[in-house]
């Protein structure tokens, strides 16, 4: 049980790291709309992002 | 979605709808409007918006004329645009607009992709919680008045955007409580698995004291950051000697959290982070989603930027130029086009027209204006231009009178605590006294034990179950009202809904559409003589009225649409204010407006207005147009009856005879006509405060909203009415209004039960823990599953 003597420490450090992100993200206003982005994703206009075996559709965009 | 729907906008559709072909499916629109957008819309290859959108019930405005088109090139002007963007050093300028008409992400989604196909525009961003919209442009390629014009192609509208400091406070304030929330979550996740580790058993001493500094370590976060705020505000409560839940708050999670410290430090006892942490992560939780309901509303800010013109035509020694409204002084001439909002009261010096007042009077019928006759600011010129000598640039317009009446009445708003803080004050201070008796009991009886006693019993009777009773049982049933189209803008609309015993209406544009409709055409025999059919006789009308800006025109216009071989041709059309509309065709003179203009008998008085068609002042025809009723009138009043609640109408439309209509719908209170903004405030302030409610659209409601302790403003409602509202409709459907007096006396109930819970929880607890059979953690677990129960309960409200 000794190893919680480094794993303990070990994650406390990962979780400040965490921490600074988050607070970050907050401060950066990536939270500041918390409806829309979750609905984005439904739509389909990704088209010229899906890699396609013809290349001629790659030009487009 | 139904073709009983109107396909863009959600509204029943008319029994003729619109019909358009979108991606291979016939689709049918209740106007033109919407069919314009959806066509708008599938032809910028943007269809899939159909897939994810939820209809707002909200038709787009009829195509633009002529004359709002030129008033949007106002903000191509580099002064004008000055005072709300900013420009980069290359030239590009970025603005925020405010955007109306969105009711879903699908909505976002359609704008940004829209605006990305204009070329010149460099990065769109919109926000669905605030309704604004971030965006950069290079002025060279692309002109903001195109921006605009492309918004309202696919259905919104947009308004320079300038947050107030009240706007800037609530967007830090969500940061803070996403900031307090996420720190909470990551603090509790980490301390239970600690605390899984502790209650496991089979654990060393040293790993414990171990386990437990780290505890310590991963919970001063959380103290300092998430629960700091509930600790200000207690301190700001005690310094006013009152005890808010704030105080029982900040009682619990110190005593539990220094209870912990102590055990840390000397090595003995209980520590309880885990319970702390989880404590203020649900505590932070409800209060956030409590403050999301209550917030979001896009109506404060901009009060009265729209209903004025930035810039007016000042006419100068015989030549007009553009200046500024601000630079306007009492005595200069300016001039107002067909279309334009006055900017100032004023005083017609050249010309005669027709003035939609209905923002104050509530009757939108256009009133004529002569020489001579006044003008208010914040009218709409209906029909030609005129010159207006400025007015009350220094005393102040009628617009600002009206927000004078506004400011008196929302001082003398009855205001009523919250209700939660009541109840509390009394058990803090019992249960506070209790535990000091106890453990002086206790140090008497046994002084090694005598801590710990007190810390179970702070802990046991933790007013954790009790503070979260009514936010979130608030929470929840706002949450699902907003859904709805329901939104509360204060935290004491559901307390005040549920005691509800009257509401009372405006009625021009909230019970009733707020547009005329032609609702009745009675063909004269006189037309035999020509033997003009019915549909040929509208088409005239129409074709009389089509280029005019009058409120009554844009009933006749379609009109022209039912009859398409025209061999008639009307020419020479001259529109008389205050009388009608006039034109020559090869059999004469024709002839459209009022009795006295078209020399006819005045019939018995009708609740409509009553327009007479005539060639060379022979009757071909007489038209009745009305305003009607929404359908959901009926119904609502129906539902409010049942409910016992009185419904009331007041109207500044001066003719009695909506009254007979009113009253089939259901009508059950009083019926009063012909009410000044004055009147209506006056009426509110008479009746009894927190029983009654009042719905209005108008600028003349917004006193009447603002005197009464419960004000609801109509989706269409002018910003200065919005601003004073505590609920905003964003549906016309008027039984969300009935069914939300349901709701709140449910969630009533619901707190109720959750008080009695906790506060029964608390009886049977106490008297255990005092007699020291409650060791701390099994407190926590207590206080944990009471705490689960009440939010389980509240959720009920969800469904």
């Amino acid at each position: 049980m000794d190893i919680l003597l480094l794993l303990i420490p070990a994650s406390l450090f990962l979780l400040a790291v965490a921490g600074l992100l988050f607070w970050w993200s907050v401060r950066s206003g990536q939270y500041d709309d918390l409806d829309s982005p979750g609905q984005r994703i439904l739509f389909e206009d990704d088209d010229h992002m899906v890699p396609k075996p013809d290349k001629e559709q790659d030009s487009d965009d | 979605m139904s073709s009983t729907n109107c396909f863009h906008c959600g509204l029943v559709n008319p029994d003729e709808a619109f019909e358009l072909n979108v991606l291979g499916d016939a689709r049918f629109f209740c106007c033109l409007g919407c069919r314009a957008a959806a066509q708008m819309i599938v032809a910028s290859g943007l269809g899939e918006y159909y897939r994810f959108h939820q209809p707002d019930q909200q038709p787009v405005d009829t195509a633009l004329s002529d004359k709002q088109q030129q008033a949007l090139l106002v903000y191509d002007r580099d002064d004008v645009q000055n005072e709300f963007t900013t420009r980069a050093s290359d030239g590009r300028k970025t603005a925020i607009f405010l955007i109306e008409g969105i009711s879903c992400s699908a909505c976002t989604w359609l704008i940004e992709k829209r605006l990305q196909q204009l070329a010149g525009v460099s990065y769109v961003a919109m926000n669905a919680a605030t309704h604004r919209l971030s965006i950069e442009w290079q002025p060279g390629d692309v002109k903001l008045s195109d921006i605009f014009k492309s918004l309202l192609l696919i259905g919104y509208r947009a308004a320079p955007y300038l947050p107030d400091a009240a706007e800037l406070a609530r967007a830090r304030t969500q940061r803070q409580f996403i900031l307090r929330l996420g720190v909470a979550g990551i603090g509790m996740m980490q301390a239970m698995m600690n605390a899984v580790a502790l209650y496991s058993g089979d654990i060393s001493d040293s790993h414990e004291r171990w386990l437990w500094w780290t505890s310590l370590l991963l919970t001063l976060p959380v103290i300092l950051i998430s629960a700091w705020p509930f600790f200000t505000a207690a301190g700001h409560a005690l310094k006013n000697r009152q005890l808010s839940m704030d105080v029982s708050v900040s009682i619990a999670i110190l005593s539990a959290f220094l209870a912990s410290v102590w055990a840390t430090v000397t090595g003995q006892g209980e520590v309880f982070y885990e319970s702390v942490n989880m404590f203020t992560f649900f505590l932070v939780l409800s209060r956030f989603l409590e403050f999301r309901a209550r917030t979001l509303s896009n109506a404060q800010g901009n009060t009265l930027v729209r209903v004025l013109p930035a810039t007016c035509s000042l006419v100068e020694g015989g030549t007009v130029r553009e200046t500024s409204i601000r630079d306007l002084i009492d005595g200069q001439i300016i001039r107002l086009l067909a279309g334009e909002t006055s900017p100032c009261d004023g005083t017609v010096v050249r010309g005669q027209s027709e003035f939609d007042e209905s923002s104050f009077s509530g009757e939108f019928r256009g009133r004529a204006k002569q020489l001579g006759d006044p003008v208010l600011a914040g009218t709409i010129n209906q029909l030609q231009s005129v010159d207006i000598q400025v007015q009350h640039m220094t005393t102040g317009s009628a617009v600002n009178f009206l927000q004078q009446l506004v400011d008196r009445a929302s001082a003398e708003k009855p205001r009523i605590a919250e209700l939660a803080d009541r109840g509390s004050r009394q058990f803090i201070l019992s249960t506070l006294l209790v535990s000091l008796l106890i453990g002086l009991v206790w140090l008497w009886l046994d002084p090694d034990r005598a801590f710990w006693v007190v810390i179970s019993v702070l802990v046991v009777t933790c007013p954790c179950a009790l503070s979260l009773a009514t936010p979130t049982a608030l929470a929840q049933s706002m949450a699902q009202l907003k859904r709805q189209g329901f939104v509360i803008t204060r935290g004491y609309v559901l307390e005040r809904l549920a005691q509800l015993t009257e509401v009372a209406f405006d009625k021009t544009g909230t019970l009733t559409e707020g547009r005329f409709e032609l609702s009745d055409f009675n063909r004269d025999p006189n037309a035999d003589r020509w033997a003009f059919s019915e549909a040929r006789l509208k088409y005239i009308c129409g074709a009389l009225e089509q280029y005019s800006e009058h409120a009554m025109a844009n009933a006749l216009k379609p009109l022209t649409a039912e009859f398409s071989a025209s061999a008639l041709v009307i020419e020479a059309v001259e529109t008389v204010p205050g009388a009608g509309i006039q034109g020559q065709s090869e059999l004469g003179l024709w002839r459209l407006g009022s009795a006295a203009f078209t020399h006819q008998d005045e019939a018995i008085q009708t609740e409509g207005t009553r327009l007479y068609l005539t060639c060379n002042d022979q009757l071909m025809a007489t038209l009745t147009l009305t305003d009607r009723l929404r359908s959901t009138v009926a119904p609502l009043f129906d539902t409010l009856t049942g409910l016992q609640i009185r419904s009331h109408v007041l109207t500044g439309d001066a003719n009695p005879l909506a009254e007979a209509r009113l009253r089939t719908a259901g009508l059950n209170g009083q019926f009063l006509a012909g009410c000044t903004p004055g009147e209506k405030l006056a009426w509110v302030e008479q009746r009894a405060a927190n029983s009654l409610a009042v719905v209005g659209d108008g600028l003349n409601d917004a006193p009447f909203l603002a005197g009464a302790s419960l004000s609801i403003a109509m989706l269409e409602a002018t910003d200065l009415t919005k601003t004073q509202a505590d609920v905003l409709l964003f549906t016309n459907d008027l039984q969300v209004i009935a069914h939300a007096i349901g709701v709140a006396r449910h969630t009533q109930k619901i707190i109720r039960q959750n008080l009695a819970w906790a506060l029964l929880y608390n009886l049977i607890a106490l008297p255990i823990a005092a007699l020291g059979l409650v060791a701390p953690w099994q407190a926590a677990i207590g206080m944990s599953v009471s705490s689960l129960l009440v939010v389980g309960n509240a959720s009920r409200l969800r469904k």
